[in-house]
C-alpha cells in the first residue's frame, strides 16, 4: 500500500470523527491537537486507521507522534513490517 | 461449591486487561464458558491466554469487538450463537471517556462518545442479546466507580457516564421486573489498572505519602463480587450499586487525613 493511500485513511477517520475539521485545513506537518481533536478524538482516530488498515502499533510508539506525518510515516512502516 | 458455575457462559466486554479480565478469569475458574471483547490494537492476546493459563482457567473465546459498533456486536453474537444456546451472564465492562483538565476542554461531541462506548452497551448488549437468543442474560453486571458521588481529578465525563449507566441500570431492572434477568452495578475504587494510571498520572506515587497498600482495591477483588451475584445466592438483588471499597470511602476524606495526622507526621 502506497503512503498516500495511508494519508488518506488517516485524514478519513479524521474528519469523520471531528467534523469541524475541513480537507483544506487538513495540514499533515500539524498535530491532530493543533486541528482541534482532543485525547479521545485522536486514540479513536488511530485506532479506526489501524482497524482499517490491519496494523497494531504499540502504545509506547504512538505516543511519541508530534504531527500527523510521523503517524502517517509509522503506520506505512508497520504495513510494509506486516508478517 | 458457591459460586460453581459449570455449564454457565458468560461475555465480559473489554476482557483482556484490568478488571475485565480479572472477571474473565474468575468466571472462568469457577467453570463458566467465557467469551472476552476487545478493541482493534489495545490487546496483548499471548498475555491475555497466559494469565488464563496461570489461574488453571478454561481458555477464553477472544473476539475483536468494539462496543461502540453495531456490526462488530452482529458478528460477536453470531460467533456466540453458533456455541451457545444462551448467554448466561453479561458483563458490560467497557469504560473510555475524555479526561478533563478545564472547563474549555467540554465538548457534547466527546460526552456523547464517553457515554456511548461507558453505558450504553449495558443497554444494547442485554438487548441485542435477548434479540438473538430469545431471553436475556440471567445476570447483567455493569462496572461502575465512585465518581457520580466523590470528586476525582479530570473525571467529570468518566463521573456523568457512569451516573448514566448506575440510572440506566435502576430504570432498566423496572423495566425487566417481569423478566429471569438480574441487572446490578458495582462501583469499584482505585483499582490500579492500566486505564486507572493513565487517568491519575502521579497519584499512586503522591498516595504513598498518606495511604497505606491497602487503600489499593485489586482487580480480583472485584472479580470476586462478580461471582457472588452471579452465584445464586444474591438473586434477590436487582437494580443495585454495590460499593467494592473495604469501606475506604467512608474515610478518604480531609477529616480522614486529620485523624490520622501523628501517625502520618502531618
Amino acid at each position: 500500500m502506497e503512503r498516500e493511500a495511508v494519508a488518506a485513511v488517516v485524514k478519513k477517520h479524521l474528519m469523520e470523527i471531528v467534523p469541524d475539521i475541513k480537507e483544506a485545513d487538513l495540514d499533515m506537518a500539524r498535530s491532530m491537537k493543533d486541528l482541534g481533536a482532543n485525547s479521545l478524538d485522536i486514540v479513536e482516530v488511530v485506532s479506526c486507521a489501524m482497524r482499517e488498515l490491519k496494523v497494531k502499533v504499540p502504545r509506547s510508539e504512538l505516543s511519541k507522534l508530534t504531527n500527523m506525518d510521523g503517524l502517517v510515516d509509522l503506520l506505512h512502516t508497520s504495513i510494509q513490517n506486516r508478517p | 461449591m458457591i459460586g460453581n458455575l459449570e455449564g454457565k457462559t458468560a461475555l465480559i466486554t473489554g476482557g483482556t486487561m484490568g478488571i475485565g479480565l480479572a472477571t474473565a478469569v474468575a468466571l472462568s475458574r469457577r467453570g463458566a464458558d467465557c467469551a472476552i471483547t476487545f478493541k482493534w490494537g489495545t490487546a496483548d492476546l499471548d498475555q491475555v491466554r497466559t494469565a488464563f493459563a496461570n489461574a488453571g482457567a478454561q481458555q477464553p473465546l477472544i473476539v475483536q469487538a468494539d462496543v461502540a459498533n453495531n456490526e462488530d456486536l452482529t458478528l460477536l453474537l453470531d460467533q456466540l450463537r453458533e456455541r451457545w444456546s444462551q448467554v448466561d451472564i453479561l458483563v458490560s465492562n467497557v469504560a473510555v471517556a475524555l479526561v478533563i483538565q478545564s472547563l474549555a476542554d467540554y465538548s457534547l461531541r466527546s460526552l456523547n462518545k464517553s457515554i456511548e462506548y461507558t453505558a450504553w452497551p449495558l443497554f444494547e448488549y442485554t438487548r441485542r442479546i435477548q434479540q438473538q437468543f430469545g431471553k436475556y442474560p440471567r445476570y447483567v453486571i455493569g462496572m461502575s466507580s465512585p465518581g457520580p458521588d466523590s470528586y476525582s481529578y479530570g473525571y467529570d465525563f468518566v463521573a456523568t457516564s457512569k451516573a448514566v449507566l448506575e440510572t440506566m441500570c435502576r430504570y432498566m431492572s423496572h423495566h425487566l421486573f417481569d423478566e429471569d434477568v438480574r441487572i446490578n452495578i458495582i462501583r469499584s475504587q482505585a483499582v490500579r489498572t492500566q486505564n486507572w494510571r493513565a487517568t491519575f498520572k502521579g497519584f499512586e506515587e503522591f498516595a504513598k505519602k498518606f495511604m497505606q497498600e491497602e487503600h489499593f482495591i485489586s482487580p480480583e477483588e472485584v472479580a470476586n463480587v462478580v461471582v457472588a451475584l452471579c452465584s445464586g445466592y444474591l438473586d434477590g438483588m436487582r437494580g443495585q450499586v454495590l460499593t467494592v471499597d473495604r469501606g475506604i470511602s467512608q474515610f478518604d476524606n480531609l477529616i480522614g487525613l486529620f485523624s490520622e495526622r501523628e501517625r502520618l507526621g502531618l
